[in-house]
């Protein structure tokens, strides 16, 4: 028998010290720790530093923490889609739609957004009432809608597309097009439009390939197609795509019930 | 047009409130990652930072456990990894542990050290499994990943331990 098998999990120890666990969870842990020295210094040593960030650390950290976060808030510029329409949108959409392109806003100040030296790019996702960006493993449900922000960082050329896990290709930008489109130089450049999630479930992963000369969709699309043969876990596992791009991102979000 | 509802901004007190609700949760959580008070005191901000939307909308605390080991971890095995906070991780251990990889890792301290090391795509579920002590399921349930991925990373990196054991040997 592992030490696995025998002692509690470090989730538990968090998850009892925080108040976390169902009261029958609890009262498992309390026996636990009735016979068990180990994970009893454990939950005193998970004690001992939440005391310490409450007395010492928080105090002095909070105010650089709301600099922070000020610094990195924005108003919020949902654009090409009202409430209305998202709602209209959500409720017919199977696939995703790409919006009619309104003018190109510029994004405010985000510090985390910059990527020195290198292109990038940025998803934020409107869910649940809030704008949040899109991290690698972020879950996201139908009737979501998510934009890109990007870096160029002087290469001209961009494609953004994806693959889900049914499988299934998207060209979000140009949407739906043969080639890359050129897309103006800039630190935080929005992409036109924005897009609803439709009700497919599994994992999405979104490329944005940059490049100084436009590159032909068609390699692209053949090269997701090939990793949604792969299923989820190919779609998790994806790096670069195997196309002449100098700069390539990649994001993974999870689609999953509201 | 009609205008889109302003959005629910998290607002300063709010921020307060989330810092003070779930900062000691990831303060630890950070500790026992990066293994220094200084370091975690950053990434604890940055892991905030990351995370705070999700926790202002979690529906349970335990849903909001799950963002913040998802988030902390990912964050802070990378920051071991990219700053090099545990150099000579490998020179410091004295000596291997007797027996087999499975009795190798279940020394945790030697675990954390070896994790340091491995292969970046089976950092977490090595750290998750064989330091946080937590199981399969619970892993795949935290890293939105299936069941069958978790025990092939597992699988992987206990050969990778014992490689690493039969080159010290």
């Amino acid at each position: 028998m592992t030490a696995k098998d025998t002692h509690l999990s470090a989730f538990v120890v968090d998850a009892l010290v925080s108040g976390a666990l169902t009261s029958v969870e609890q009262e498992a842990a309390e026996r636990h720790l009735e016979g068990c020295i180990r994970c009893s210094d454990d939950v005193a040593a998970v004690r001992a530093l939440h005391e310490k960030f409450t007395a010492d650390v928080l105090p002095r950290t909070l105010p650089t923490l709301r600099a922070r976060e000020a610094r990195s808030r924005r108003p919020m510029k949902w654009i090409g889609v009202g409430a209305a329409g998202l709602a209209a949108a959500a409720a017919i959409a199977l696939v995703l739609h790409f919006r009619a392109p309104p003018p190109i806003p510029k994004v405010q100040d985000e510090p985390y957004l910059a990527i020195k030296g290198s292109a990038g790019m940025k998803i934020v996702a409107q869910h649940a009432g809030t704008q949040l960006e899109v991290v690698d493993g972020v879950k996201l449900a139908k009737g979501d809608a998510i934009r890109f922000v990007v870096d160029p960082n002087g290469l001209p050329y961009l494609l953004v597309a994806s693959v889900d896990g049914d499988g299934q290709v998207t060209v979000y930008f140009p949407a739906g097009g043969k080639e890359s489109g050129r897309v103006e130089d800039g630190h935080k450049v929005e992409l036109p439009g924005s897009i609803v999630l439709d009700d497919a479930r599994g994992p999405e992963r979104v490329f944005a390939l940059f490049s100084k000369e436009p590159i032909a969709a068609g390699p692209v699309t053949t090269a997701l197609r090939a990793i949604g043969a792969g299923g989820r876990d190919a779609i998790l596992r994806a790096g670069t795509l195997p196309v002449p791009a100098e700069a390539q991102r990649s994001i993974v979000f999870d689609k999953v019930s509201p | 047009m009609t205008p889109p509802p302003a959005p629910r901004v998290v607002q300063d007190d709010r921020l307060t409130e989330l810092y003070r609700t779930y900062g000691p949760v990831i303060y630890a959580r950070c500790v026992r990652l990066l293994g220094e008070p200084v370091a975690a005191e950053d990434a604890t901000q940055e892991t905030f930072l990351r995370v705070h939307r999700h926790l202002a909308t979690a529906p349970t605390s335990h849903e909001a456990l799950l963002w913040i080991y998802r988030i902390a971890t990912n964050y802070c095995l990378n920051e071991v990894r990219n700053r090099k906070r545990r150099p000579d991780l490998l020179r410091e251990l004295p000596e291997l542990p007797t027996g087999d990889s499975e009795d190798l890792l279940a020394d945790r301290d030697f675990a954390a050290r070896l994790v340091a090391e491995a292969p970046e795509n089976l950092r977490v579920v090595a750290w998750l499994h064989h330091v946080d002590g937590m199981d399969q399921g619970a892993i795949a349930e935290l890293e939105g990943i299936s069941r069958r991925t978790v025990v092939t990373r597992i699988a992987d990196f206990a050969a990778y331990a014992a490689r690493f054991a039969k080159r010290s040997q």
